[in-house]
This record gives C-alpha cells, structure tokens and sequence, in this order.
C-alpha cells in the first residue's frame, strides 16, 4: 500500500519536476490533471498508517539491515518468521558485541511491553530476514495468552539480560 | 553558445525585461520544483532506507513528509502556478507553429496592429507578460475560468493536430472585452462617436449594434 502511494504520488512529484524545468504546457497541463494521483497517494498513506499501527504486518530486511538500535523507543515486537537476527550491544570502543541470535519462531524487542523503556540492544539481521511486526497491545492480548509463548518470554528476556549484566561487569558499556 | 530552454529560457529571455526576478510567479515556480524535488528525493531515499516498510524511527518523518505534508503544500502552490504561467505570452506562444505569427505581430516593435499598440503601450502594467490574457479573457473567475476553458480546447486541438492554418477566432471578440478598460478611459471618451447626447457610452456600443471593430479592425495583423 504505501508502495503504491510512494509511486503514485512520485509520478506526479516527478512530473511537476518536468514540467516547471522545461515549461512544456504539455507537461504542465499533465501536471496538473495528475492531481488525482495525489489524492489517490495520500488516501493509500493515510489508510496504509493506519492498517499498519492496528495489525500484525510483513516486513523484510537484508542481511545487515538494523531493526531498531539500541536506545530507540521500542513500539513493537518482532517474530522471526525466516532468517536470523542478530542482538547487539557497543562497546566502549564503539564495537558492537553480539550478545544473543534470534532464530524462526523466536520474538524480539520485548522492551515495548508496557512499562515501555528504550530498546536495550540493536537489533540487525544476519541474513535476509522475514519479520512479523506486532503491536505490544496485540501481542498482550493475543500471543501471550498462547503457552509457548508465554514461555518463550522469560527465557529469551533472562538469556539477555545474563548477557547485559556480563556486559556490564567486563569489557561492554552497559546499555542505557 | 548554445540558447537557453525551458526554465532558464523563461527567465533570461521570456521573463518581462522590466522585471526583476522575484514576481510571484518566479517565487512559485520555484517553491514548486522545490517540493516536487523534496517530494522525489525522500521517496528515493525512503525506499533506499525502509524499502516501503513504516516501521520505527526516521519511517515515519519519511513517510509523513513525502506522502502527507509536502504533497499537500504542493497542491494550492502547483495551481496557483500554473494559473498564473498559462496567464503568460510565453505559454499562449509555445504551441509555435499556430501562434507565433500573432506572437510576432504583437512583439513587432511599431507595429500598428492593435495587439502591437496595447503591447507597446504596456497594457498590462500589473502583470507585465499577461497581454494575450487581458485582451481575450473577461473580468473575474467567470472570464478566467471560460478562457481556460478554451484555451484547454486549444491546446488539444495543437496537440492532436486538428486545426487549420491560419488559425481563427472561434467567434468574434466581445466589446466588453474592450469596454472592461476603454469604457472609463479619457481617449475612449473623447471621441463623441462614443457617445450618445448625454455625453454617456451610446447604447449603441453597449447593446452591440455597434461593435467596436467596425471601426478598429485590425487586432493581429497576420498575413494568411
């Protein structure tokens, strides 16, 4: 959906950008009576912002693509449905450490469960990675009630929080 | 050296030589290409970042700016723009081949056509450039809205091909395009021919039984 809007309201940005540079009344006249494009982009934005805040939603990142950095305001929670994805934490030195992998079936960025604080790693994915993107108040009121993963929570939260207390302790800069 | 086109033609060659740059038009073509550029340019990068995704962080801002905010700034802007270019001499002269010849007439300096002598007589003072327009549109946004009409019609016939040459009016021009400025004016009311014994505009311009050019013939003059 926001592809469309993108491309949508990208022709005609992009017509505009031909139009006023050569001053063809062609292009100008296509210019304006492209306007449509226009309502029919915002219209897909607008709808598209909304959607994507209410549902669960596909996103796809490369390999080495960040999902979020450590520090961000954490706003979702991710399944791993394919790939992997790595989570970081900086060093004093500036080098990030790899502190934990998320594999397929796995959740990350449980910092956005309320009280919401500040994500405590980074997040980037190893390889190319199919993310489902889930809003926490979804994720509480549907997934949380599923035993496995009610189980998964503790355990992933408790292997990386061993791992920012070790962090902590030795050659890392703790996260913030 | 080779000649100027487009924008930068406009504004070295086509913009009013009295003018500096900086009208409203100058400032409006600018602030379009400024926001359709923008426009393109977060959408490219967006698409380079976030690949369409609306996730955390500068997604959104992206997001938000090329496909909400600029692009309703860009709207009012492109309109008013464009109203106000296709005002110009230089639009009405683009389609070359069936208005140059009455674009000469009216540039020709001491031309005796009376679009020559509105031109050099500076008709259009306020918007110096816009002398087709204020001859052949009538007053307020019922004219403008009519000519644009038209000259939408026109512009289909250029493009399609589907006209003849030499080009002609669709119908005569009305008086009351003349009237609109001449009506009060000190020469127009000089002449008695132009009035009836009150010393008022004879009702005979004003009802149409006369009509302005049996008298002044020769708005273009343009062999063919």
């Amino acid at each position: 959906m926001i592809t469309v809007a993108q491309a949508a309201i990208g022709i005609f940005a992009l017509l505009g950008l031909l139009g006023w540079l050569t001053l063809r009344p062609f292009l100008l006249l296509t210019f304006i009576f492209a306007q449509p494009l226009l309502g029919i982009g915002i219209t897909l934005f607008i709808a598209a912002a909304f959607f994507f805040e209410r549902a669960m939603t596909f996103e796809i990142f490369e390999g080495g693509e960040i999902v979020y950095r450590q520090g961000s305001p954490a706003r979702a929670i991710y399944l791993v449905k394919s790939g992997m994805v790595d989570a970081l934490i900086r060093s004093k030195d500036g080098r990030e450490e790899v502190i934990a992998t998320f594999n397929p079936g796995q959740y990350l960025g449980f910092a956005a469960l309320p009280p919401a604080t500040p994500h405590k790693y980074t997040a980037r994915a190893r390889i190319a990675c199919e993310l489902v993107r889930i809003r926490p108040g979804d994720f509480i009121s549907i997934f949380s009630e599923l035993p496995e993963v009610k189980s998964q929570i503790p355990v992933l939260q408790r292997e990386i929080d061993q791992a920012i207390e070790k962090a902590t302790t030795g050659s890392l800069q703790p996260p913030r | 050296m080779p000649q100027p086109e487009g924008l930068l033609k406009f504004l070295q060659a086509g913009h009013p030589a009295q003018e500096q740059w900086g009208s409203w038009l100058d400032w409006g073509i600018l602030l379009c290409l400024l926001l359709c550029l923008a426009i393109v340019a977060l959408i490219v990068v967006s698409r380079t970042l976030y690949r369409g995704r609306l996730t955390e962080g500068g997604a959104r801002l992206f997001h938000l700016l090329a496909l909400g905010i600029l692009p309703l700034l860009l709207v009012p802007f492109a309109n008013f723009t464009v109203m106000e270019y296709t005002k110009q001499v230089n639009f009405c002269g683009s389609c070359h081949l069936a208005m140059q010849p009455y674009l000469d007439d009216m540039l020709k300096p001491g031309g005796q056509s009376l679009s020559s002598l509105h031109y050099q007589d500076r008709f259009a003072p306020t918007q110096p450039g816009t002398e087709c327009y204020e001859c052949h549109a009538d007053y307020g946004v019922h004219g403008t809205f009519v000519v644009k009409l038209q000259g939408l019609h026109d512009a289909y016939s250029y493009l399609t091909g589907s006209y003849s040459l030499p080009i002609k009016l669709r119908k005569p021009l009305s008086d009351g395009l003349c009237l609109k400025c001449h009506q009060q004016a000190k020469p127009f009311l000089s002449q008695t021919l132009h009035l009836d014994k009150n010393g008022n505009v004879s009702p005979l311009i004003l009802n149409g039984t006369i009509r302005c050019e049996m008298c002044h013939p020769s708005g273009h003059m343009v062999n063919g």
